[in-house]
């Protein structure tokens, strides 16, 4: 089959899903969560104030319409205003998604290319010292909490060194790089050590192959070996786990964003979420869930540009 | 006589493990001559695939160590010189094709490519056409059909015995003076196996190059074999020419070997009686008995095999065929 027929077949299946995720936020916030006008007006709101505000955020229609209405909202990415600050939704996102991913990008990226050459060293130091340690430094990086990361590096290097900005933000091209070098350093030291530990065991696993033995039996070395042999064979469970994550780098750093105020996707959905925020919450579940689906489509099509075994269907 | 293109003297082969160091080859010796086939034989663990790979330099260290003995080809000690001349020996002077071609190809890249890759390595002054037009040569000339297709394909898309040819093909590719072949048609059908045992023969006398046979069937080595070296747990116990080994079999455990091959009656076609077998098994090389190896298994052990007068030591009995046995069969 052809890859695009199968590009278009898996993208119908968003809407089996996005119809699914409609439903669970539905239940979440409209059924089972408190009532929002009692949140966003206070206890000491009279019933008029609050049955006039229930009919501005169009509580009072019946649940199969509000249903309807969130679906509706999902497939036009017409998610309303925010209830906090009234600003239309989707004008949001935009405004948030730039500052997110000048701090996710160069993280993930950074983070991904070290760790697949750590991880291709110390495979090929197995067993070795160097190996121990750094599965050590791996195990106990990931042992520390990551805001010990955040408010350490923000007290002794930001603080007290003075290296980088302690917080804020500033838009545009080269403006922000300042605000983001600190934010994007945790996020590699963050991710580095989980990383490191993954990749280590996928290319363990393909270095003891038997076709490892017939490339060193050709007279290729050790470089050459790790690094089109192995690696090309360890792409695919790469790629696998590196996707994943990419949702997410759209989605924001939640904790590093709104710990350097950086004005992204994540502090939006975190101040969202302790506003009750509903219509940004919803807007940001719908599109992490949009997010994950196109991206693992992604993944699939890749898998056969790194392994001719795989095909689609 | 031939040119004499290798030359293992005592070759002492450790393997570090858990309950300690274990010999895996002991004091191996033998010759590989230009356009002959030497077999070695011997059960699962007998030390043959170790002999194998340390004369490529493949032992993985650690665990495994060459500790002692002289690897001569031309006259050059491959245990001496710098890795990076071994590596413009591997794959180019002496050559190595393994026993599971299902997995000793590289499944993401294409046949061609892999078959190129030597060139690329050993024949650096090839333009990309020409080793692109050399690897379709020899694809050919290890008999796989229409091979400007298949130097496009991958792995997979091959038989286990299309597989092994294209191994066959790679190891040739520089035409080298020493094949190694470590039971290359173990995990093949009869019939396949037939076909790259007459290959490889065929490739043999075009190319004039000397073989190591590595395998346990006594078939094979009856119908490619020059020579035959019978190895038991880690040391050579028979050497001979393939006629005088079958013939006159010296040592007991050669002996039960030819005999457990299975015959059928010439004129009936019927397998004649009840195949015998050699009883017990092969000793752990952790807990080698003291004096001879084979004793717990041999019908003529006696004291002397069992006492303190050490391993029997490979000696002369006849012009070219050597035996370790305190009471060979005699002829």
């Amino acid at each position: 089959m052809n890859t695009w027929t199968y590009i278009a077949r898996r993208t119908l299946y968003v809407i089996p899903v996005i119809l699914g995720v409609c439903f669970l936020i539905f239940v979440l916030f409209n059924v089972f969560s408190p009532d929002p006008a009692m949140i966003m007006l206070g206890k000491h709101a009279t019933a008029k104030q609050m049955a006039e505000l229930r009919a501005e955020l169009g509580l009072d229609k019946p649940f199969f319409i509000q249903y309807l209405d969130i679906v509706k909202a999902s497939f036009t990415f017409d998610f309303g205003r925010s209830w906090s600050t009234k600003q239309e939704i989707f004008q949001m996102i935009k405004q948030g998604a730039i500052p997110s991913l000048t701090v996710t990008l160069p993280g993930f990226l950074l983070s991904t290319l070290i760790s697949i050459a750590i991880s291709l060293l110390v495979a090929f130091y197995r067993g070795k010292m160097i190996d121990k340690a750094v599965v050590f430094f791996c195990v106990a990086g990931m042992s520390i909490s990551s805001l010990a990361y955040i408010l350490f590096g923000q007290w002794f290097f930001a603080y007290k060194l003075g290296w980088f900005e302690i917080s804020g933000y500033e838009e545009g091209f080269p403006y922000f790089i300042p605000y983001i070098i600190l934010p994007v350093i945790i996020w590699v030291i963050l991710s580095i050590g989980p990383d490191v530990r993954f990749f280590r065991t996928i290319i363990l696993d393909e270095v003891y192959q038997d076709y490892v033995r017939t490339a060193r039996s050709k007279g290729l070395g050790e470089n050459h070996i790790m690094f089109k042999h192995v690696l090309k064979n360890a792409m695919v469970s790469i790629i696998t786990y590196v996707i994943i994550q990419l949702p997410f780098l759209i989605l924001g750093a939640l904790l590093l964003e709104s710990f350097f105020s950086i004005p992204g996707l994540g502090a939006m959905t975190l101040n969202a979420i302790n506003s009750s925020d509903f219509p940004v919450i919803r807007a940001m579940t719908v599109l992490s869930a949009v997010a994950y689906i196109i991206f693992s489509i992604l993944t699939d099509v890749l898998y056969t540009v790194v392994d001719p075994r795989v095909r689609l269907h | 006589m031939a040119e004499k293109l290798l030359e293992v003297r005592d070759l002492v082969v450790k393997f570090k493990t858990d309950r300690g160091l274990v010999t895996a080859v002991n004091n191996v010796s033998f010759d590989v001559f230009r356009g002959k086939t030497l077999g070695i034989v011997g059960e699962s663990g007998s030390g043959k695939s170790v002999t194998a790979l340390s004369i490529m330099r493949l032992i993985p260290n650690p665990p495994g160590q060459i500790a002692g003995g002289t690897i001569s080809f031309k006259g050059k000690n491959l245990l001496d010189i710098p890795l990076d001349n071994m590596r413009s020996i591997r794959g180019n002077k002496i050559a190595m094709i393994f026993q599971e071609p299902m997995t000793s190809l590289n499944p993401v890249f294409t046949v061609g490519n892999q078959i190129e890759e030597v060139f690329k390595l050993h024949q650096s002054e090839l333009s990309k056409a020409d080793r692109k037009n050399k690897a379709i040569e020899m694809l050919k000339l290890v008999g796989i059909p229409s091979p400007e297709k298949r130097i496009n394909e991958y792995p997979h898309q091959l038989s286990g015995g299309m597989r092994q040819r294209v191994m066959i093909a790679m190891s040739l590719a520089c035409q080298p003076d020493i094949l190694i072949a470590d039971e290359p048609t173990t995990a093949l059908d009869v019939t396949i196996q037939a076909q790259i045992l007459e290959l490889m023969k065929k490739l043999q006398d075009e190319l004039g190059m000397g073989i190591i046979m590595i395998t346990h069937d006594l078939g094979v080595v009856a119908e490619t074999c020059d020579d035959v070296a019978v190895m038991y747990c880690g040391n050579i116990v028979e050497t001979a020419d393939v006629k005088t080994l079958f013939g006159h079999p010296q040592h007991p455990y050669t002996k039960g070997l030819i005999e457990s091959i299975p015959s059928f009656d010439s004129t009936t076609g019927i397998k004649k009686e009840r195949l015998p077998t050699i009883e017990g098994m092969v000793p752990s090389l952790f807990d080698l008995p003291k004096g001879c190896n084979f004793q717990d298994r041999c019908k003529s052990a006696s004291d002397k095999c069992r006492g303190g007068n050490g391993e029997p030591i490979l000696a002369e009995i006849a012009s070219g065929h050597q035996v370790s046995c305190f009471h060979p069969m005699n002829y």
